[in-house]
């Protein structure tokens, strides 16, 4: 990637999603909470999920992390709203199969499309996948 | 190869010498725009060491302490002038106080587990500090939670130098060992060790330095230090990976153990019960890095070649100058001001992430670190979660630091 084209990624894509993150504040309550830390970098958040009748109602999250890890985070909090656990475990196993193949996959969602085609953006990868791999490693292990 | 007697010219700041400093890193004509300052994480190799290194294994290759033949028998006898050489360098004139490791991470545990886990017992305290990188931290740790032993984490004060009177009030009888770097990997400060290792030794209490970021530019050994550990690597000095130095001071000598078995460190070896060499013969078991010894022997001679004095004048400069510019940068923290520094310089910028800045200044050809530096105990104590950190070597100049200041006050601009 060239500068001026890492300039526009963030420009157009990432610098608004970092100022102006989605639900990025503490919940008053949450059903159960996900740490997702990079212990090599010192990124760390707390991901807050409600849910209610076997669908998830709301994901917060709040935390010190980089721009790309919090984009990436605030896209993936708000595409998981309203789904169930299983299809939540789905979508986060697609992201990071796509993050970590060479060809590209489609995704509906023109931002996670947005944060896939960030793949070979070299040494960040792990900031994008920070969240997502959380979430991942949480539904797996969970009782669904 | 390097001209030892052009080694005074090449340090001087102008153009003409600075290129010269630079000639004798392959790395430069790769990449000749490259502004690396990441030398706290390792330096980078001078072709005098890659062709030691490579001439041993072209040409005299052949395992050491173990044939009859021509060719074992002389990279044997390199192999050992190599520790003569090393002990030299550390101002000895003893070779059987060096001993050769992994790196520097490697000769902190080999104390640990060799010297001082046999001594423990509940109620003894370890001594280190809060400013440590984690290869002179978790060690101690571990031992501390293993033999209920209190780890006792002297405090720094808010320019990032250490609380001296803590440290003095920490040292007492049960005392088992005094844990130090010379230069903090993060913070570049630099520890008054005189001050601190004469507190140990009024008391008796044995003392490990971790030299990693120091072996370049000081004068350092067991003997000018007065301590009885002094670890460092290769790589942070113009050398290869995966080799580096454990030396251990006369007094302490008998008292290493070996902590890896096998072959080449037995005295003799009975089904009932195996005896084994002394120090520093007792911790090669297995084949050794042997081109790996070479190389760091002959990072040493140039390091010698260029004088310790003048890398550290020139290191010195680099960072004045750098701490003189880089508040020009709007919204810069430079983290830490203590008395004395060197080489290493921590700083945030308001409201953009470390990574952010190093990915950003990458694409202006400038290497530099971001995350915590292995040191998470010190940034959590600073109330930090990350920062991005420059440092300095003799390749470096005050030109390469005007275009950090101006990549810094773009990158500032593009992101308000």
């Amino acid at each position: 990637m060239k500068k001026q084209e890492l300039q526009q990624l963030f420009k157009n894509e990432i610098l608004p999603e970092n100022e102006n993150p989605y639900h990025f504040q503490e919940p008053q309550r949450a059903s159960f909470t996900i740490e997702a830390y990079n212990s090599m970098c010192g990124d760390k958040y707390t991901l807050y999920f409600n849910i209610n009748e076997g669908h998830i109602t709301s994901v917060y999250f709040y935390g010190f992390g980089c721009a790309l890890s919090k984009a990436s985070i605030s896209i993936m909090c708000k595409s998981m709203e309203h789904l169930s656990p299983k299809n939540i475990t789905t979508l986060s196993d697609q992201f990071i199969f796509a993050m970590d193949q060479e060809h590209s996959t489609e995704n509906a969602d023109k931002k996670i499309q947005m944060l896939q085609q960030l793949k070979h953006f070299d040494g960040r990868v792990d900031c994008i996948k920070l969240g997502w791999e959380a979430v991942k490693n949480h539904f797996e292990n969970a009782d669904l | 190869m390097f001209d030892f007697a052009e080694k005074l010219v090449i340090l001087k700041l102008n153009k003409n010498s600075i290129k010269k400093a630079r000639s004798h890193f392959p790395i430069f004509e790769a990449h000749p725009n490259l502004v690396y300052l990441d030398n706290a994480a390792t330096t980078q190799r001078a072709q005098s060491v890659v062709n030691a290194q490579s001439h041993f294994d072209l040409y005299e290759n052949a395992n050491i302490h173990r044939g009859i033949y021509d060719l074992s028998n002389q990279a044997t006898q390199k192999f050992e002038n190599a520790r003569t050489e090393i002990a030299r360098f550390l101002g000895s004139g003893n070779a059987n106080t060096v001993a050769f490791t992994q790196g520097t991470t490697a000769s902190i545990n080999i104390v640990a587990q060799s010297f001082l886990a046999p001594r423990l017992q509940a109620g003894d305290n370890i001594v280190t500090t809060i400013m440590e990188h984690h290869a002179n931290f978790i060690p101690w740790q571990m031992l501390a939670q293993r033999y209920q032993v209190e780890l006792r984490l002297v405090p720094i004060d808010k320019n990032g130098d250490l609380d001296l009177v803590q440290l003095s009030k920490f040292l007492d009888k049960k005392t088992k060992l005094l844990a130090i770097s010379h230069i903090s990997n993060t913070l570049g400060t630099i520890h008054p060790l005189d001050e601190i290792i004469e507190l140990a030794k009024r008391k008796d209490i044995p003392v490990l330095v971790d030299a990693a970021q120091s072996a370049c530019h000081f004068e350092i050994g067991v003997d000018p230090l007065n301590c009885d550990f002094l670890t460092f690597s290769g790589h942070k000095m113009f050398g290869p990976f995966g080799i580096g130095i454990l030396q251990v001071s006369e007094k302490y000598l008998a008292d290493m153990m070996p902590h890896n078995y096998g072959g080449g460190i037995i005295k003799d070896v009975k089904v009932e019960k195996t005896s084994f060499r002394n120090f520093p013969h007792n911790l090669d078991a297995g084949t050794p890095n042997v081109s790996g010894v070479i190389g760091l022997a002959a990072a040493l001679k140039f390091i010698s070649g260029i004088g310790k004095s003048d890398m550290h004048s020139h290191l010195n400069k680099l960072t004045l100058y750098a701490l003189d510019q880089l508040p020009q940068v709007p919204g810069i923290e430079i983290i830490g001001n203590p008395k004395k520094r060197i080489g290493i310089i921590s700083f945030n910028l308001k409201n953009i992430h470390p990574h952010d800045i190093a990915s950003f200044l990458n694409k202006d050809g400038i290497a530099l670190r971001a995350g915590m530096h292995c040191t998470q105990p010190l940034l959590n104590a600073m109330g930090l979660q990350a920062t991005a950190r420059v440092s300095f070597s003799i390749y470096n100049n005050e030109e390469e630091i005007n275009k950090l200041v101006v990549s810094l006050k773009e990158l500032m601009r593009f992101w308000s």
